[in-house]
């Protein structure tokens, strides 16, 4: 059977400490901002946590932009730069997932190791992880030491602008990790992309589906 | 006719406590007027004129606090201390004489059961925190924190090892709000420049009366961008008794969930306080809302308590995601189960 590695050692790590992570912070986060409904932890504990995972998570970071900036396997992030071309390829991906995938269509992208991001995941993907993320885990450093950031926190606009815009992306976050987990699991079989991103290869997916209509 | 006799006799009697007060500091107004005691101690009796006539004590004159001094027979024999010490703890009953309930808190709290118990000599005495002839508010300004750090150095310290942001803590939250666990809280927000000093004499027009809206407020900062006064909140006590009555340590609030909840005590209560040219303060009291209105996140930037003045809007906003997160992949999910089901259907039909 044709396997791709579509997903390197680094991103694999990357990956699943970022997710890991990303569900503490979310868990941490709805303690520290609703500590008059939730009691799972103290609201000390899930302040400890939250700024420890940060921390980790702002390391884990570079090593997906070390990985990326360093090998030729940046070019999943390259943007089309053609903006018809873009355009017929994002509605094409979004006609697939609001239309095609209900009739049985096949996927209109074809990873590849060098291209693995469908057009939509590649724009979305680009501002998560180059706009999004470094916002929010700046801000969530401003947040960490309020005196010792004063000068940027003010330059910023102040401590609740600062505190605004770490919650409007932390209910951002929240949203997109539940569509990353549905949309991780539209393949022919429902794991194949989260198994590739255990194993590093990735089926091909027609192959697997002549398989499935076969056995 | 009543209230006007009364102002006559108030403005009498300031009168005359302004004119003994310039007799008594035309002695005590100079340096190196000293008292001598039994251990060899002395006593600098020198009063800073300008300072006295800034203090809160001003207006009840020398004589309020110094009843036992007969200006006919001063300087002359006075009563006797055996030390500085023991001088200042006598001091105290002038000060209980107008500031009884503070005084009673006091007694009963870790301050003045140290002095009781320790020979009477030891523990902090009013005078220790508060600068006798040049006391101001105590809510004017972040003095009195030094103060207490003067006796409690390593308390920046033990306060790191626990509590998060604690600098910030220690400068916007007065140490009576979490040492003095009964007491009622709330919220003075204050003008502060660019360089981080206390706007004298605040920013823009505050009228007493009806409670400042966020849009007041709003239009009130919207003017002051170009100046670039913001206003920070503190987190205070809401009277001078309640600030004395200081609980142990272990009594003290560590549990952060007193502020950092919705609904929290501490910000039922705000105020907009502005310091005047003469030193002193005046709240204006405003809606609890202006701390955590959409409206005024730019007009109040400079505050913000984690969960307490969380803006309601976002909590909507939230609770949509999290329902469309959930619906929609389910929605989805189902439809794919049932186009399948149809399209096998429909196969096996031909």
């Amino acid at each position: 059977m044709a396997r791709i590695y579509i997903n390197p050692l680094p991103v694999r790590i990357w990956h699943w400490t970022n997710a890991l992570g990303f569900v503490f912070l979310i868990v941490t986060g709805f303690h520290i901002r609703y500590a008059d409904v939730l009691s799972l932890m103290s609201f000390a504990t899930a302040v400890r946590v939250h700024n420890w995972v940060g921390f980790v998570l702002i390391a884990n970071y570079f090593i997906w932009l070390g990985f990326y900036l360093f090998t030729d396997k940046i070019t999943v992030y390259h943007p089309e730069l053609d903006p018809r071309k873009y355009y017929k390829a994002s509605l094409r991906q979004a006609l697939y997932y609001g239309y095609g995938i209900f009739r049985g269509d096949p996927n209109p992208h074809h990873a590849t190791a060098y291209r693995k991001f469908n057009a939509l995941q590649s724009i979305t993907y680009q501002i998560v992880m180059i706009v999004l993320v470094p916002i929010q885990f700046y801000s969530g450093v401003l947040l960490w030491d309020l005196e010792r950031f004063a000068g940027s926190i003010e330059l910023f606009g102040g401590v609740r602008v600062v505190a605004t815009v770490h919650v409007a992306l932390f209910i951002f976050f929240t949203g997109f990790i539940f569509g990353h987990a549905y949309l991780a699991s539209l393949s022919t079989r429902p794991f194949a992309h989260y198994k590739a991103m255990i194993t590093g290869y990735e089926e091909d997916e027609d192959e697997l589906k002549v398989k499935q209509r076969s056995g | 006719m009543r209230v006007a006799a009364a102002f006559a006799i108030l403005l009498l009697a300031a009168a005359q406590a302004a004119a003994s007060d310039a007799e008594c500091l035309a002695c005590h107004g100079q340096q190196g007027l000293t008292k001598s005691f039994p251990k060899g101690e002395t006593l600098s009796l020198h009063v800073d004129g300008e300072a006295f006539a800034k203090s809160v004590h001003a207006p009840v004159g020398c004589s309020a606090c110094h009843a036992a001094i007969d200006p006919k027979t001063h300087p002359g024999k006075t009563r006797e201390f055996p030390s500085v010490r023991a001088y200042a703890i006598a001091a105290v009953e002038a000060c209980r004489g107008c500031h009884e309930p503070i005084y009673d808190a006091w007694l009963g709290s870790p301050h003045g059961k140290t002095r009781a118990r320790e020979s009477g000599l030891q523990g902090p005495i009013c005078a220790d925190c508060h600068q006798p002839h040049a006391v101001s508010r105590a809510s004017v300004g972040t003095k009195l924190k030094e103060t207490c750090l003067t006796c409690h150095a390593n308390a920046p310290d033990a306060h790191a090892k626990w509590l998060p942001n604690s600098r910030r803590h220690l400068a916007v939250v007065a140490c009576a709000a979490c040492h003095a666990p009964a007491a009622k809280r709330k919220v003075d927000l204050r003008f502060y420049d660019a360089a981080g000093q206390e706007v004298v004499g605040g920013y823009g027009e505050l009228q007493p009366g009806r409670p400042l809206d966020e849009k007041t407020l709003g239009e009130l900062m919207h003017g002051a961008r170009g100046s670039r006064v913001r206003l920070v909140g503190r987190v205070e006590v809401t009277s001078g008794d309640q600030a004395h009555a200081m609980a142990e340590r272990e009594q003290a609030l560590k549990d952060c969930t007193t502020c950092h909840r919705k609904g929290a005590e501490a910000f039922q209560n705000v105020t907009v306080s502005v310091v005047g040219p003469d030193g002193k303060r005046t709240h204006y009291e405003a809606q609890k809302e202006v701390l955590s209105s959409p409206t005024s996140v730019d007009s109040v930037r400079g505050f913000y308590a984690i969960g307490a003045t969380r803006v309601g809007v976002l909590d909507i906003v939230l609770l949509l995601v999290l329902a469309a997160g959930i619906a929609a992949p389910l929605g989805h999910y189902a439809l794919r189960r049932i186009m399948k089901r149809r399209h096998s259907n429909g196969q096996d039909l031909h």
